[in-house]
């Protein structure tokens, strides 16, 4: 069966197969891909295409096209807000770096620093007798400064 | 469009889709699955549309969605592997070896032009003309991505033709 005439149309043969199914796989296959650019094509197969030779689908097929709209909405919805709430956290992340980062380094530094000092003096007036505990959260406290604090290190 | 207009635009015209995406796919799951993918893309874009006729329009969508479908499933079943590039390539030749070429040459310009649609003009403009791919697909007013696939299928094609009479390239 010739499908297409010499100027790469659809013949009339072509689109009676097309009508009675009888083309095979790779003829339907270069027939969907003419009628998805030529309108002149997609046009007599419209005329051809009337109610008596329609099909009616084996189930009804509206309410399965709108739960496929609304899940792509939905999916489009929620795509859309995850990257705003992405583009907005990481925005504030970069904000609060820029203006705060230091300063926030620093105050908890300080706050360490006094707790461990705090501590310090807390152990020295326990009165412990060996000293343990004054040693330890004397220890302590130099380690956190040493781990997170910018500042040089007080030494014992 | 509103959800209840769309609702019976659907009804009225859920035949016309499913038969064209039926009369393509041959598969009546399939081509419910597309007539569903055809509406989906057709709720998107019906504002858009400034026709007067949704027949035609709703038709080209659904032999796009078909059209997708049969070449997916078509390049699954086909070696895409194609060590064939091309046609004679230019080497280091006697003049026996020209005379010879120059025939073959000839055949196969042939053989192209005597091709069916819609191979023949891709072929012509591409392996004669030696036109750009996009070149052509402006020519011939077809998409891009069809006008590579058909030259695709036309070297396949072209290649059965030439072992079929013996001639090597």
């Amino acid at each position: 069966m010739k499908l297409f005439d010499y100027e790469g149309h659809l013949t009339e043969e072509g689109l009676g197969g097309l009508l009675d199914g009888t083309l095979t796989e790779e003829q339907r296959m270069e027939a969907s891909e003419h009628l998805d650019f030529c309108d002149s094509c997609v046009e007599r197969y419209a005329l051809v295409l009337t109610d008596d030779v329609q099909i009616t689908p084996p189930a009804e097929l509206a309410p399965s096209v709108f739960d496929k709209i609304r899940s792509r909405l939905r999916a489009v919805f929620f795509s859309r807000f995850s990257r705003v709430a992405v583009a907005a956290v990481m925005t504030l992340v970069v904000w609060n770096g820029m203006f705060l980062g230091d300063g926030l380094l620093s105050r908890s530094s300080q706050w360490i620093e006094d707790y461990s000092k705090s501590r310090i003096e807390l152990s020295q007036t326990a009165k412990q007798p060996d000293g343990r505990f004054g040693d330890f959260w004397n220890g302590l406290g130099q380690w956190f400064r040493q781990s997170f604090s910018m500042k040089p290190d007080f030494g014992k | 469009m509103r959800e209840k207009d769309f609702e019976a635009f659907v009804l009225q015209y859920e035949k016309l889709v499913f038969t064209v995406c039926y009369q393509l796919v041959k598969d009546y799951g399939e081509a419910q699955n597309l007539t569903q993918d055809t509406f989906l893309s057709a709720y998107q874009h019906i504002d858009e549309y400034q026709g007067d006729n949704y027949k035609p329009w709703l038709i080209r969508i659904a032999s796009n969605k078909a059209k997708d479908f049969l070449r997916s499933a078509y390049h699954r079943k086909v070696d895409t592997t194609d060590q064939w590039d091309a046609l004679p390539m230019e080497t280091q030749k006697s003049a026996e070896q020209e005379a010879v070429s120059k025939d073959t040459a000839l055949l196969i310009a042939r053989i192209i032009w005597e091709m069916e649609e819609p191979y023949r003009k891709v072929s012509v403009l591409y392996f004669l003309e030696e036109k750009p791919l996009p070149e052509i697909a402006r020519l011939l007013d077809r998409p891009p991505k069809t006008v590579e696939t058909q030259l695709y299928r036309a070297r396949k094609k072209l290649k059965t033709i030439l072992m079929e009479r013996g001639i090597s390239v």
